[in-house]
Protein backbone atom coordinates (compact mmCIF):
# COMPACT_ATOMS: atom_id res chain seq x y z
CA UNK A 1 0.00 0.00 0.00
CA UNK A 2 1.32 3.43 -0.86
CA UNK A 3 1.67 5.63 2.20
CA UNK A 4 0.27 9.11 2.03
CA UNK A 5 2.01 10.10 5.22
CA UNK A 6 5.62 10.24 6.32
CA UNK A 7 7.00 8.82 9.56
CA UNK A 8 7.82 12.34 10.64
CA UNK A 9 4.16 13.18 10.24
CA UNK A 10 3.34 10.28 12.54
CA UNK A 11 5.63 11.72 15.18
CA UNK A 12 4.00 15.15 14.79
CA UNK A 13 0.58 13.47 14.92
CA UNK A 14 1.58 12.07 18.31
CA UNK A 15 2.33 15.62 19.45
CA UNK A 16 -0.91 17.04 17.97
CA UNK A 17 1.15 19.52 16.01
CA UNK A 18 -0.46 19.01 12.62
CA UNK A 19 -3.18 21.04 11.01
CA UNK A 20 -6.67 19.61 11.58
CA UNK A 21 -7.09 18.49 7.96
CA UNK A 22 -3.78 16.61 8.08
CA UNK A 23 -4.71 15.09 11.42
CA UNK A 24 -7.94 13.75 9.98
CA UNK A 25 -6.16 12.32 6.95
CA UNK A 26 -3.73 10.46 9.22
CA UNK A 27 -6.50 9.16 11.48
CA UNK A 28 -8.28 7.75 8.44
CA UNK A 29 -5.07 6.22 7.08
CA UNK A 30 -4.27 4.54 10.39
CA UNK A 31 -7.60 2.74 10.36
CA UNK A 32 -6.47 0.67 7.40
CA UNK A 33 -2.67 0.60 7.65
CA UNK A 34 -1.16 -1.85 10.11
CA UNK A 35 2.37 -0.77 9.24
CA UNK A 36 1.77 2.87 10.13
CA UNK A 37 -0.20 1.90 13.24
CA UNK A 38 2.74 -0.24 14.31
CA UNK A 39 5.20 2.58 13.70
CA UNK A 40 3.02 4.97 15.70
CA UNK A 41 2.95 2.50 18.59
CA UNK A 42 6.71 2.21 18.37
CA UNK A 43 7.20 5.98 18.58
CA UNK A 44 4.65 6.24 21.37
CA UNK A 45 6.49 3.51 23.29
CA UNK A 46 9.80 5.33 22.96
CA UNK A 47 8.23 8.53 24.28
CA UNK A 48 6.67 6.68 27.20
CA UNK A 49 9.98 5.01 28.06
CA UNK A 50 11.72 8.38 27.99
CA UNK A 51 9.11 9.92 30.30
CA UNK A 52 9.22 6.95 32.65
CA UNK A 53 12.98 7.33 33.02
CA UNK A 54 12.41 10.77 34.51
CA UNK A 55 14.60 13.81 34.37
CA UNK A 56 17.82 13.87 36.42
CA UNK A 57 17.20 16.20 39.37
CA UNK A 58 19.56 19.02 40.21
CA UNK A 59 22.08 18.33 43.00
CA UNK A 60 21.06 19.81 46.35
CA UNK A 61 24.00 22.23 46.47
CA UNK A 62 23.59 23.68 43.02
CA UNK A 63 20.93 26.26 43.95
CA UNK A 64 23.17 27.71 46.64
CA UNK A 65 26.16 27.73 44.33
CA UNK A 66 24.19 29.47 41.60
CA UNK A 67 22.89 32.18 43.93
CA UNK A 68 26.37 32.77 45.31
CA UNK A 69 27.50 33.25 41.76
CA UNK A 70 30.21 30.60 42.02
CA UNK A 71 30.52 26.91 42.65
CA UNK A 72 33.00 24.34 43.93
CA UNK A 73 35.74 23.61 41.52
CA UNK A 74 34.64 20.35 39.99
CA UNK A 75 37.37 18.00 39.00
CA UNK A 76 36.45 15.98 35.99
CA UNK A 77 36.40 12.37 37.05
CA UNK A 78 37.57 9.88 34.47
CA UNK A 79 35.32 6.90 34.18
CA UNK A 80 35.95 3.73 36.16
CA UNK A 81 37.49 1.69 33.34
CA UNK A 82 40.09 4.34 32.66
CA UNK A 83 40.89 4.65 36.37
CA UNK A 84 41.44 0.90 36.74
CA UNK A 85 43.54 0.70 33.59
CA UNK A 86 45.73 3.54 34.79
CA UNK A 87 46.14 1.92 38.23
CA UNK A 88 47.13 -1.43 36.71
CA UNK A 89 49.55 0.22 34.31
CA UNK A 90 51.16 2.11 37.17
CA UNK A 91 51.55 -1.03 39.29
CA UNK A 92 53.14 -2.93 36.39
CA UNK A 93 55.50 -0.04 35.74
CA UNK A 94 56.45 0.14 39.41
CA UNK A 95 57.03 -3.61 39.61
CA UNK A 96 59.21 -3.69 36.50
CA UNK A 97 61.20 -0.64 37.53
CA UNK A 98 61.84 -1.82 41.07
CA UNK A 99 62.65 -5.31 39.89
CA UNK A 100 65.24 -4.04 37.49
CA UNK A 101 66.75 -1.63 40.03
CA UNK A 102 66.99 -4.07 42.90
CA UNK A 103 67.74 -7.30 41.00
CA UNK A 104 71.47 -7.40 41.97
CA UNK A 105 70.70 -6.64 45.64
CA UNK A 106 67.91 -9.25 45.72
CA UNK A 107 70.19 -11.89 44.14
CA UNK A 108 72.94 -11.09 46.66
CA UNK A 109 70.45 -11.42 49.52
CA UNK A 110 69.26 -14.82 48.32
CA UNK A 111 72.85 -16.03 47.96
CA UNK A 112 73.63 -14.95 51.52
CA UNK A 113 70.53 -16.69 52.85
CA UNK A 114 71.42 -19.82 50.88
CA UNK A 115 75.01 -19.73 52.19
CA UNK A 116 73.82 -19.42 55.79
CA UNK A 117 71.34 -22.25 55.39
CA UNK A 118 74.01 -24.46 53.78
CA UNK A 119 76.44 -23.58 56.60
CA UNK A 120 73.85 -24.44 59.22
CA UNK A 121 73.05 -27.76 57.54
CA UNK A 122 76.78 -28.64 57.28
CA UNK A 123 77.44 -27.85 60.95
CA UNK A 124 74.46 -29.97 62.03
CA UNK A 125 75.67 -32.77 59.80
CA UNK A 126 79.17 -32.72 61.27
CA UNK A 127 77.77 -32.84 64.79
CA UNK A 128 79.01 -29.34 65.87
CA UNK B 1 -6.24 43.05 32.63
CA UNK B 2 -3.53 41.30 34.65
CA UNK B 3 -4.59 38.69 37.16
CA UNK B 4 -3.52 40.04 40.58
CA UNK B 5 -2.96 36.51 41.89
CA UNK B 6 -0.33 35.72 39.27
CA UNK B 7 3.20 36.91 40.02
CA UNK B 8 4.52 39.72 37.87
CA UNK B 9 7.14 37.95 35.82
CA UNK B 10 8.82 41.20 34.84
CA UNK B 11 9.80 41.65 38.52
CA UNK B 12 11.24 38.21 39.07
CA UNK B 13 14.03 38.02 41.63
CA UNK B 14 17.08 35.79 41.28
CA UNK B 15 15.81 33.50 44.04
CA UNK B 16 12.42 33.16 42.35
CA UNK B 17 14.04 32.45 39.01
CA UNK B 18 16.21 29.72 40.53
CA UNK B 19 13.28 28.23 42.41
CA UNK B 20 11.08 28.15 39.31
CA UNK B 21 13.56 26.90 36.75
CA UNK B 22 16.74 25.37 38.19
CA UNK B 23 15.65 21.74 38.42
CA UNK B 24 14.26 21.64 34.91
CA UNK B 25 17.16 23.61 33.50
CA UNK B 26 19.59 21.12 35.03
CA UNK B 27 17.64 18.34 33.34
CA UNK B 28 18.11 20.06 29.99
CA UNK B 29 21.79 20.61 30.74
CA UNK B 30 22.24 16.89 31.38
CA UNK B 31 20.57 16.07 28.07
CA UNK B 32 22.80 18.54 26.24
CA UNK B 33 26.09 17.56 27.85
CA UNK B 34 25.49 13.87 28.64
CA UNK B 35 26.91 14.00 32.17
CA UNK B 36 26.26 15.69 35.50
CA UNK B 37 29.65 17.29 35.85
CA UNK B 38 29.41 19.31 32.63
CA UNK B 39 25.73 19.89 33.32
CA UNK B 40 26.62 21.53 36.65
CA UNK B 41 29.04 23.90 34.93
CA UNK B 42 26.62 24.68 32.12
CA UNK B 43 23.75 25.32 34.53
CA UNK B 44 25.89 27.59 36.63
CA UNK B 45 27.09 29.56 33.63
CA UNK B 46 23.51 29.85 32.38
CA UNK B 47 22.16 31.22 35.62
CA UNK B 48 25.04 33.64 36.04
CA UNK B 49 24.04 35.10 32.67
CA UNK B 50 20.34 34.92 33.38
CA UNK B 51 20.62 36.63 36.77
CA UNK B 52 22.87 39.30 35.27
CA UNK B 53 20.28 39.95 32.57
CA UNK B 54 17.22 39.66 34.81
CA UNK B 55 16.49 43.36 34.71
CA UNK B 56 15.99 43.01 30.96
CA UNK B 57 13.49 40.16 31.25
CA UNK B 58 10.09 41.64 30.53
CA UNK B 59 8.01 38.60 31.42
CA UNK B 60 6.66 38.21 27.88
CA UNK B 61 7.67 34.57 27.74
CA UNK B 62 7.80 31.81 30.31
CA UNK B 63 10.95 32.23 32.45
CA UNK B 64 11.96 28.66 31.67
CA UNK B 65 11.90 29.33 27.91
CA UNK B 66 14.12 32.35 28.45
CA UNK B 67 16.56 30.39 30.63
CA UNK B 68 16.65 27.50 28.17
CA UNK B 69 17.53 29.85 25.31
CA UNK B 70 20.44 31.20 27.32
CA UNK B 71 21.53 27.68 28.16
CA UNK B 72 21.42 26.42 24.58
CA UNK B 73 23.44 29.42 23.36
CA UNK B 74 25.98 28.89 26.13
CA UNK B 75 26.22 25.21 25.26
CA UNK B 76 26.67 25.90 21.54
CA UNK B 77 29.51 28.32 22.29
CA UNK B 78 31.15 25.84 24.63
CA UNK B 79 30.95 22.94 22.16
CA UNK B 80 32.21 25.06 19.29
CA UNK B 81 35.31 26.20 21.19
CA UNK B 82 36.27 23.06 23.08
CA UNK B 83 39.60 21.75 21.74
CA UNK B 84 39.94 18.45 23.57
CA UNK B 85 36.84 16.51 22.58
CA UNK B 86 38.50 13.11 23.11
CA UNK B 87 38.88 13.80 26.84
CA UNK B 88 35.21 14.75 27.00
CA UNK B 89 34.34 11.36 25.55
CA UNK B 90 36.49 9.67 28.18
CA UNK B 91 34.92 11.46 31.12
CA UNK B 92 31.40 12.05 29.94
CA UNK B 93 29.63 8.78 29.29
CA UNK B 94 28.54 7.51 32.66
CA UNK B 95 24.81 6.97 32.56
CA UNK B 96 24.76 5.24 35.97
CA UNK B 97 25.77 8.48 37.68
CA UNK B 98 22.96 10.54 36.20
CA UNK B 99 20.69 9.89 39.15
CA UNK B 100 23.25 10.15 41.95
CA UNK B 101 22.35 12.57 44.78
CA UNK B 102 18.69 11.92 43.96
CA UNK B 103 18.03 10.12 47.23
CA UNK B 104 16.40 7.19 45.49
CA UNK B 105 17.17 5.12 42.45
CA UNK B 106 14.24 6.32 40.33
CA UNK B 107 13.12 9.83 41.29
CA UNK B 108 9.53 9.37 40.21
CA UNK B 109 8.91 5.85 41.50
CA UNK B 110 6.27 6.14 44.21
CA UNK B 111 5.67 2.43 44.60
CA UNK B 112 7.70 1.29 47.64
CA UNK B 113 7.89 -2.37 46.54
CA UNK B 114 11.59 -3.19 46.15
CA UNK B 115 10.99 -5.39 43.09
CA UNK B 116 9.33 -2.51 41.29
CA UNK B 117 12.12 -0.14 42.32
CA UNK B 118 14.79 -2.50 40.98
CA UNK B 119 12.93 -3.07 37.73
CA UNK B 120 12.37 0.64 37.30
CA UNK B 121 16.03 1.35 37.97
CA UNK B 122 17.09 -1.14 35.30
CA UNK B 123 14.62 0.32 32.83
CA UNK B 124 15.93 3.78 33.56
CA UNK B 125 19.51 2.66 32.98
CA UNK B 126 18.55 1.09 29.64
CA UNK B 127 16.86 4.26 28.50
CA UNK B 128 19.80 6.38 29.63
CA UNK B 129 22.24 4.10 27.78
CA UNK B 130 20.11 4.43 24.67
CA UNK B 131 19.88 8.21 25.08
CA UNK B 132 23.66 8.53 25.24
CA UNK B 133 23.78 7.33 21.65
CA UNK B 134 21.55 10.14 20.42
CA UNK B 135 22.82 13.52 19.34
CA UNK B 136 22.65 16.17 22.09
CA UNK B 137 20.29 18.31 20.01
CA UNK B 138 17.89 15.39 19.59
CA UNK B 139 17.95 14.63 23.31
CA UNK B 140 17.29 18.27 24.13
CA UNK B 141 14.35 18.46 21.70
CA UNK B 142 12.83 15.32 23.18
CA UNK B 143 13.24 16.60 26.72
CA UNK B 144 11.64 19.95 25.89
CA UNK B 145 8.69 18.20 24.30
CA UNK B 146 8.13 15.29 26.72
CA UNK B 147 8.91 16.96 30.05
CA UNK B 148 8.27 20.61 29.38
CA UNK B 149 5.37 20.21 26.98
CA UNK B 150 6.81 22.92 24.75
CA UNK B 151 5.24 23.41 21.36
CA UNK B 152 7.27 22.94 18.20
CA UNK B 153 7.41 26.71 17.79
CA UNK B 154 8.76 27.16 21.35
CA UNK B 155 11.30 24.35 20.90
CA UNK B 156 12.40 26.01 17.67
CA UNK B 157 12.87 29.33 19.47
CA UNK B 158 14.88 27.72 22.26
CA UNK B 159 17.12 25.63 20.00
CA UNK B 160 17.34 28.27 17.27
CA UNK B 161 16.01 25.99 14.54
CA UNK B 162 12.98 26.05 12.22
CA UNK B 163 9.78 24.20 13.15
CA UNK B 164 10.36 21.71 10.34
CA UNK B 165 13.72 20.80 11.87
CA UNK B 166 12.09 20.37 15.29
CA UNK B 167 9.64 17.90 13.76
CA UNK B 168 12.47 16.02 12.12
CA UNK B 169 14.61 15.96 15.30
CA UNK B 170 11.78 14.65 17.43
CA UNK B 171 11.03 11.87 14.99
CA UNK B 172 14.70 10.98 14.78
CA UNK B 173 15.07 10.96 18.57
CA UNK B 174 12.04 8.72 19.12
CA UNK B 175 12.95 6.37 16.31
CA UNK B 176 16.56 6.04 17.41
CA UNK B 177 15.48 5.48 21.02
CA UNK B 178 12.99 2.82 19.91
CA UNK B 179 15.72 1.11 17.85
CA UNK B 180 18.13 1.08 20.78
CA UNK B 181 15.57 -0.25 23.22
CA UNK B 182 14.55 -2.97 20.76
CA UNK B 183 18.17 -3.98 20.21
CA UNK B 184 18.75 -4.14 24.00
CA UNK B 185 15.66 -6.31 24.32
CA UNK B 186 16.97 -8.61 21.65
CA UNK B 187 20.52 -8.74 23.08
Amino acid sequence: MEHEISKEDLSAFLDEELEPSRNTAIENHLKSCAECSGELDRLRGASAAFRAAGSPPAPARLAGAVLRGKGPKRVKKPNLVVKWAMSVAFCVFLFLTMGKMFKPAISQMFKQILAQVSGAVSSVGSGN
Amino acid sequence: MANPEEPDLSKLTAEELVEKTLDRAFGLAVRLTGNRSDAWDLTQETFVRAIAGLSGFRGESDPSTWVYRIMVNAWKNKVASRPWRWWRRVVSIDSDSLFEDAGKVLPYADDPAPEYALESAERTRRVERALQRLRPEDRAALMLREFEGKSYREIGEILGIPVGTVKSRLFHARSALADELESEDGA
